[in-house]
């Protein structure tokens, strides 16, 4: 029996047969999957109904059809759900008047907190603004802006952490340091869910991808399991080396590829059998004296796995 | 023999080479986008509404006066307009600019400041100052245009009753043209510069339209308040009737009597033109140091 | 065509007490040029700089052969800017205002108009360029900023955070334009965060930090090694132990073996010890040091 890539094993939540639509327009279709802890990454195009799932996600709407069960309940029945998650949305507005320790603060105080100047500092300590703490949010940078707003939603402890865009116009070290504050909540037991465009960041820090694509769900689990899923596009590499055109006859001979392109000394190559032709290339180089500078799949990354979910090839 | 020809056409990027008027087609382009806006063309029905209801209010009577006039002397050749002159006809203009300008300048200045347009303009072949000449511009352009061309229509009209006959007329009575264009000016000025203003630091057009019309009706109250006041430099606080200055220059060109605070407070009529002109020369310098750092 | 496309002398400046940019000196070839930094390293000042929106507090900078500190309308009738964030006026159809850019660029009305919606649609916007530009999407509206960047034919154009917003199909599709730019004779500027669009788009790479030039030259160079990174399928132990008793110097990282020799072609030794020992092979290829190794300080020195 195969599981599900969709589900987890021991879920945190999950969402049964959800479909919501807003008058004519079905927002989202027929949505199951499951998160669990560890770092999810969820993708879609703009207007695909992944900021509609993350908003069932939360509470904050209610599903036409269908369940969202947080830990086993409604998040909407249940007050006590809300405090199991933290929302990091997209735009929101901060105060910019107030420090970073009193935005965090208000946060807590908002949320219920039992001891919210310790569960404040406790957030701030995590997302790394303790010397920041005192200066006035509007003087901060993006990237701290962004850590500020993760420490709002952690504020409360959650288990659960949804973040709708996080990395949006951070430099590359802001975004190194936020990256790496969500892969250790999630090594720690959280369940992670990034919503995220810049494809190469999600690659790097999630476990696995769930993608919506025109309102369904459209693939989910590891990505190259997707990838390899996708049985019926072939894989394309890149090859370079001294001599294309004998190297690119002679691929032409094995059945297992389908296409091969020249273009100066690059050679790209379409195949069903991508670990196979990483196999024998090098004894084909070396038969033909013809010298290897690079052998590079393609398409295995999510970016490619992307585009072809979205817009066939 | 195959006579079959075919040709693709390249669709694609094409340098252009023609003219490039630089500067000036800029500062014209300002301008003729200016006016547009001022009158809401080639925008959204609902921003048509407004200016072209005065553009009506302040040509129309005219219109009519004009054509009554006609009417009444083809009854009786000697009877006199009964509607008054240019003198009061432009007190009526000098209300709707009031009301015109409120609502124009922030159309001119407010959307290209928050939606980011500046940043265009930044990339093009003019100055901050450019900027600000085109604009003013475009609003005095379309400003003076319904105001002196009722006035015009009037002039042509007294001066088709005239005895003199037409064109004499048109001649003799140049020196009230003259008029006119300055209490024109006048008006134009005095009540376009603080509208400028306003827009240049407010940041919606409705509060900045509500804004302006407060502080210019105000300022007649306040400048009431003050000549009621009895200290000694109290009278220099009736200077700051934004409201009255371009009535109180009309009242002067024209030969009128004066009611305003200002003469009742004793200053010489020129004291509100000069007002005007320093309200001028304030409102360009401050809209400079705001423009400058994005343009 | 100048001989560079922009260069700073010595170039500072200061808003009060903040230094923006200090003691920035470099030379800027034609072509397509990416200037990467972090927030606050100086990226928006150097272009507003270069826009003449700024005067530098020390120095000066030369852009295609003009100061726009003295020469501002002849610096700016060649340049075309699409800032970050929105600069497009929500109440105006976009065939409008794409016209009023050009017309503003000094182009005569009727051609302006034709200019436009050339370059319409150049960047795929059909018929909806005849809406107003408030009812665009954010895909749509980056076009539409793109088209009145180059509606003029400018001779260089600044981009200034050109993906910013969009999903990863907008990104493509733009990034496909931006590298159409330098076929259609336009010079490149792209400021942006997003490293592999500079790496993709760029050949040329000015890097700020803190206000000043940590690094201007060829992106090729960055990338270019005789270190070769091999990664395998399975365990690369054997490939190693091979590759070190011929006389590599080997580094293993998980299933990836890097060598690197003093004397002799790194590639052939790997390509006849994969197929000696018939390792099955993943990837291959020059060991490349990105942009975003040098942003993080990770990379060598010498790139």
């Amino acid at each position: 029996m195969t599981a599900n890539p969709a589900l987890v094993a021991a879920p945190t939540v999950e969402v049964a047969e959800v479909s919501k639509w807003f008058g004519q327009k079905v927002a989202v279709s027929d949505v199951s999957c499951s998160f669990g802890p560890g770092l999810t990454g969820l993708l879609g195009p703009n207007g695909a109904g992944k900021t509609t799932l993350l908003r069932m996600l939360t509470g904050l709407i209610l599903p036409s059809q269908g369940q969202v069960l947080v830990k086993g309940q409604k998040p909407r029945s249940n007050v006590e759900r809300y405090r199991e998650i933290g929302f990091v949305p997209e735009e929101s507005a901060i105060y910019n008047t107030l420090t970073g320790e009193e935005y965090v603060m208000f946060a807590a105080q908002l949320s219920g907190v039992a001891n919210p100047v310790q569960e404040a500092r406790r957030a701030i300590e995590t997302v790394g603004l303790t010397t920041d703490k005192d200066r006035a949010v509007g003087g901060f940078s993006k990237g701290m802006r962004q850590r500020a707003k993760v420490a709002a939603a952690l504020v409360h402890d959650p288990e659960i952490l949804v973040l709708d865009e996080p990395l949006n116009g951070t430099d590359p070290v802001q975004r190194a340091h936020l990256i790496s504050l969500f892969r250790d909540l999630a090594n720690q037991g959280s369940t992670v869910i990034v919503s995220s465009h810049v494809l190469q960041e999600v690659e790097r820090m999630t476990d696995r991808v769930i993608a919506i694509v025109d309102g369904k769900l459209a693939a989910a689990g590891d990505i190259s399991a997707i990838r390899h899923a996708m049985s019926d596009i072939p894989y394309r590499v890149l090859i370079e080396c001294d001599s294309s055109r004998r190297l690119g006859a002679a691929l032409l001979d094995n059945e297992r590829v389908f296409s091969v392109t020249i273009a100066g000394n690059r050679i790209h190559v379409e195949t069903s059998d991508l670990g196979g032709l990483g196999s024998m290339i090098s004894g084909l180089a070396r038969d033909l004296d013809i010298r290897l500078s690079r052998f590079a799949p393609e398409d295995e990354s999510l970016e490619s796995v992307f585009r072809y979910l979205v817009g066939g090839r | 023999m195959d006579d079959r020809t075919g040709a693709v056409f390249d669709l694609g990027y094409k340098p252009y080479e023609g003219e490039r008027l630089g500067r000036s087609g800029a500062i014209r382009g300002i301008v003729k986008d200016g006016m547009r806006r001022v009158l809401g063309l080639r925008r959204k029905a609902r921003k048509k509404v407004y200016p072209w209801s005065l553009v009506v209010f302040a040509v129309l009577p005219a219109v009519v006066f004009v054509g009554l006039a006609f009417t009444l002397s083809a009854f009786s050749p000697d009877a006199e307009s009964p509607f008054g002159g240019h003198a009061e006809y432009i007190g009526l203009s000098g209300a709707i600019v009031l009301l015109f300008v409120a609502l124009a300048a922030p159309e001119l200045l407010i959307p290209d400041r928050e939606e980011g347009v500046l940043a265009v303009y930044s990339s093009r072949p003019m100055t901050a100052w450019d900027y600000i000449g085109a604009r003013a511009g475009a609003l005095f352009g379309v400003v003076a245009s319904f105001v002196l061309l009722p006035n015009l229509l009037m002039y042509i009209g007294f001066a088709a009753l005239d005895d003199r006959g037409l064109g004499s007329a048109l001649i003799g009575n140049l020196d009230e043209m003259a008029r006119i264009l300055a209490v024109m000016t006048a008006y134009i000025v005095g009540y376009g510069a603080p509208a400028l203003l306003i827009a240049t630091y407010a940041k919606r057009t409705g509060p900045a339209a509500g804004t302006y019309l407060a502080i210019m009706f105000g300022s007649a109250g306040f400048a009431e308040a003050f000549q009621r006041i009895d200290f000694d430099g109290a009278r220099y606080g009736t200077l700051l009737s934004l409201l009255q200055h371009p009535e109180v220059v009309r009242n002067w060109v024209f030969d009128k009597p004066q009611e305003a605070a200002p003469i009742a407070a004793g200053f010489e009529p020129w004291m509100s033109a000069a007002v005007i002109a320093v309200v001028a020369v304030a409102t360009a310098y401050l809209m400079y140091r705001r423009y400058r750092d994005e343009l | 065509m100048a001989a560079s496309a922009l260069s700073a002398h010595d170039l500072g400046h200061a808003y009060g007490d903040v230094v923006a940019l200090h003691h920035v000196d470099l030379e800027v070839p034609p072509g397509r040029v990416g200037l990467v930094g972090a927030n606050g390293a100086g990226k928006t000042t150097f272009i507003k700089i270069l826009l003449g929106i700024l005067t530098p507090t020390v120095g000066k900078v030369n852009v295609l052969g003009d100061d726009p500190a003295e020469d501002l309308v002849a610096v700016r009738n060649r340049i075309g800017y699409m800032p970050e964030g929105a600069c497009l006026p929500l109440s105006q159809s976009a065939a409008d205002f794409v016209s009023y850019a050009a017309e503003l660029a000094g182009i005569p009305a009727r051609e302006a108009r034709q200019r436009a919606s050339d370059v319409l649609t150049l960047v795929g916007l059909h018929e909806e360029r005849f809406r107003y530009l408030g009812d665009f999407s954010t895909g749509m509206k980056q076009r539409a900023m793109l088209a009145q960047a180059i509606v003029h034919d400018p001779e260089i154009v600044f981009l200034d955070e050109p993906t910013a917003g969009l999903d990863p199909a907008g990104r493509e599709e733009m990034l496909d334009l931006i590298g159409r730019l330098g076929g259609f004779g336009i010079n490149v500027l792209v400021s942006s965060h997003v490293l592999p669009d500079i790496e993709q788009t760029c050949d040329w790479v000015v890097m700020l930090d803190g206000g000043q030039v940590l690094r201007n030259g060829p992106l090729t160079g960055l990338t270019e090694s005789s270190v070769v990174e091999i990664e395998l399928v399975d365990e690369p132990d054997i490939v190693a132990a091979e590759l070190a008793r011929l006389g590599a110097t080997v580094e293993t990282h998980g299933n990836v073996v890097i060598l690197s020799l003093e004397t002799g072609d790194p590639f052939l030794m790997a390509r006849d010890v994969l197929a000696s020992t018939g390792a099955p092979l993943r990837r291959l290829g020059a060991r490349s040091t990105t942009l975003e190794d040098i942003f993080l300080g990770e990379a060598p020195a010498d790139g």
